[in-house]
C-alpha cells in the first residue's frame, strides 16, 4: 500500500504533465491546415 | 538532524523494498526538470524587470532574461563535475537536501530579483544558485538507482531521467496556470508564481530526500548473481573517478553523449519553427496564429516521445547491451535524418512526424542510457561522480548543437534557398554528427585492468 501511494505521488503529476502535452499537440492532427505548396498557389 | 542526512543513516534495512527508491529519484528529477520549461517566464520576467507592458515588443529584454536559463544549464554541468565526489561521499539524502536548498532557494532569489527589478539577482538566483541545485539533484538519484538495480541499471536510470523529461512537461503548464491565478492588472504574477513553485517543489524534493536509501555493503537483489567474465563490456571491477576520466573510454563516451545530444537538439530546439516553415505556408494573421498552434503541437508531441524514449530505450539496453543500443541510436538516427528531406519534398507530414518522433525518442534514450554505460565500464563505486564529469558534454552540446543548426540554416536562407528546403542541409549535418558518435562508440572497449580499484 505504501509502495502504491509513493508511486502515485509521482505518477499523478507526471500524468498531468503528459496530458497537458497531449492537449498541446492536438492542433497537429487537425486536417484543415493546408500544406505550404498548396497555399503558395 | 545532521546525522539524519548522513550516508550512514540512509543505509537500508534488510527488508527494504528497492522499488521505493525510484519514486524518490523521480520526485527530485521531475522538480529540477522544470528548468526546461523556463521559457514560459521569458516574457513576464522581461516585462516585470524592465518595467514594460506585456504587450510591448520585448525581444531585447527577453534575450537578457534567457541568460538565467543558459547559466542554469552551464552550472548544471559544472556543479555535477565539481561536486561529484562529494555527492558519492555524502550520500543521496544530504545531496538531495543540498539540491533542494539551492534549487528552491534559487527560485526564491529569482522571485526577490523580480520584485526588486534586479536582473542580476534573477541571474544569480535562478541561474547560478539554482543551477548548482540542478547538478546535485541530477546525478545523486541516478547513482543511487544504479546501485539498487545492478540487474537492470538501464531501466532504473531510465525511470529517473524520464522524470527529468517529465519535469519540463509539468513545469511549463504549472507556471502558466499559477501566473494566470496570481496576475492582476498591474502584475504578471511571476513573483508569486516563483514563490509558489518553490513551495510545491520543496514538498516533492524533501519527500524524495526522506524516502531515499542506499543498499548495505555487499547487498544484491535476491536470486541475482553478477556475471563473471561472460560479457567483457560489463566490468565487475570499479574504477575511481580520478582515474576514470583519464581513460580513453571516458572520452569516447563523452563524444558519444555530446554527438547524440547535439543531433537531437537539432530538431528539438527549432521544432515549432521547422514544422511551420516546412509544411505550413504563410497567410493572414489568423493563419499565422493557427500555424503557431500546430508548430507548438509538434513540439509538444516530440516532448512526449523524448520522455517515453528515456524509459523505453534505456530498458531495451539492458537486453541488447549498451554499446549495441548506441549503435542503433546512431545508425537508425542517421538513416531517419537522411529521410527527412524526402518527407519535406513529398509534403508528407505524417512521415515527417513519425521520423522525428523516433529520432527524439533516441535522443532521450541516449541521455538515459549513459549512466548504465558508465556503470558497465567503470563499476558502481564512483559512478555518480564519473557521470557528473561526463555531463559537461551535455553543456557543450547545448551550445554547439543550436549554434551549428542556426548558422547553417541562416546561411542557406541567405543564399536564397526557400525556407521549406533550408533545413535539409542541417539534417545531413546531423547525420555527420551521428556518424562521429558511432565511430566513438565503436572505439569503446573494456577498461584496462590496471585502472581497477584494488
Amino acid at each position: 500500500m505504501k509502495l502504491l501511494c509513493y508511486w502515485l505521488l509521482v505518477a499523478i503529476p507526471l500524468g498531468w504533465g503528459v496530458t497537458k502535452s497531449v492537449q498541446k499537440s492536438l492542433p497537429l492532427f487537425r486536417s484543415d491546415a493546408k500544406p505550404a505548396a498548396v497555399q503558395a498557389k | 538532524m545532521p546525522q539524519f542526512l548522513d550516508r550512514a543513516a540512509t543505509v537500508a534495512a534488510p527488508d527494504f523494498n528497492r522499488w521505493l527508491v525510484p519514486p524518490a529519484a523521480i520526485a527530485v528529477h521531475m522538480c529540477i526538470g522544470q528548468v526546461y520549461g523556463f521559457s514560459v517566464f521569458n516574457k513576464p520576467l522581461a516585462a516585470e524587470i524592465f518595467n514594460q507592458p506585456l504587450t510591448a515588443n520585448l525581444a531585447a529584454e527577453i534575450s537578457e532574461v534567457q541568460w538565467a536559463y543558459s547559466i542554469a544549464l552551464i552550472m548544471l554541468g559544472l556543479s555535477a563535475a565539481v561536486f561529484g565526489k562529494w555527492v558519492e561521499r555524502s550520500g543521496p539524502r544530504k545531496t538531495m537536501v543540498a539540491s533542494w536548498l539551492c534549487f528552491c532557494g534559487g527560485l526564491l532569489l529569482g522571485a526577490l530579483g523580480v520584485k526588486l527589478k534586479s536582473l542580476t539577482l534573477v541571474l544569480f538566483g535562478y541561474g547560478f544558485v539554482g543551477g548548482i541545485g540542478l547538478g546535485l539533484g541530477y546525478i545523486s538519484p541516478v547513482s543511487t538507482l544504479v546501485k539498487w538495480f545492478p540487474d537492470r541499471p538501464g531501466m532504473a536510470t531510465g525511470m529517473a531521467i524520464m522524470g527529468f523529461g517529465g519535469g519540463a512537461l509539468i513545469g511549463s503548464p504549472l507556471a502558466q496556470m499559477l501566473m494566470d491565478f496570481f496576475k492582476t492588472g498591474t502584475d504578471t504574477g511571476a513573483t508569486n508564481t516563483l514563490i509558489a513553485m518553490a513551495g510545491i517543489y520543496s514538498f516533492f524534493m524533501l519527500f524524495g530526500a526522506a524516502l531515499v536509501r542506499v543498499p548495505a555493503e555487499g547487498w544484491k537483489p535476491a536470486g541475482w548473481e553478477p556475471r563473471q567474465k561472460s560479457d567483457a563490456m560489463i566490468s565487475a571491477a570499479s574504477v575511481p573517478v580520478d582515474t576514470a576520466w583519464r581513460t580513453p573510454q571516458f572520452w569516447f563516451l563523452w563524444v558519444v553523449l555530446c554527438m547524440n545530444v547535439s543531433a537531437g537538439i537539432g530538431v528539438l530546439g527549432r521544432a515549432s519553427d521547422m514544422f511551420q516553415d516546412m509544411f505550413l505556408g504563410a497567410g493572414d494573421a489568423e493563419q499565422i496564429k493557427a500555424n503557431a498552434a500546430i508548430g507548438a503541437g509538434f513540439a509538444g508531441l516530440l516532448s512526449i516521445f523524448n520522455l517515453g524514449g528515456r524509459f523505453v530505450w534505456s530498458s531495451v539496453s539492458d537486453k541488447t547491451g549498451r554499446k549495441r543500443v548506441y549503435c542503433i541510436y546512431f545508425i537508425l538516427g542517421a538513416a531517419l535524418y537522411a529521410l527527412l528531406p524526402w518527407a519535406q519534398q513529398t509534403q508528407s507530414r505524417v512521415l515527417f512526424v513519425a521520423l522525428t518522433a523516433v529520432i527524439i525518442s533516441m535522443y532521450g534514450g541516449g541521455f538515459a542510457t549513459i549512466p548504465a554505460y558508465l556503470k558497465d565500464m567503470f563499476g558502481t563505486y564512483q559512478v555518480g561522480a564519473i557521470h557528473g564529469r561526463l555531463i559537461t558534454s551535455w553543456s557543450m552540446a547545448a551550445v554547439i548543437g543550436p549554434l551549428l543548426i542556426n548558422k547553417l540554416y541562416a546561411s542557406r536562407v541567405a543564399a536564397g534557398v526557400p525556407k521549406a528546403e533550408a533545413y535539409n542541409g542541417t539534417f545531413y549535418l546531423m547525420c555527420g554528427l551521428l556518424a562521429l558518435g558511432l565511430v566513438a562508440n565503436l572505439l569503446v572497449s573494456p577498461v584496462d585492468a590496471k585502472h581497477h580499484l584494488k
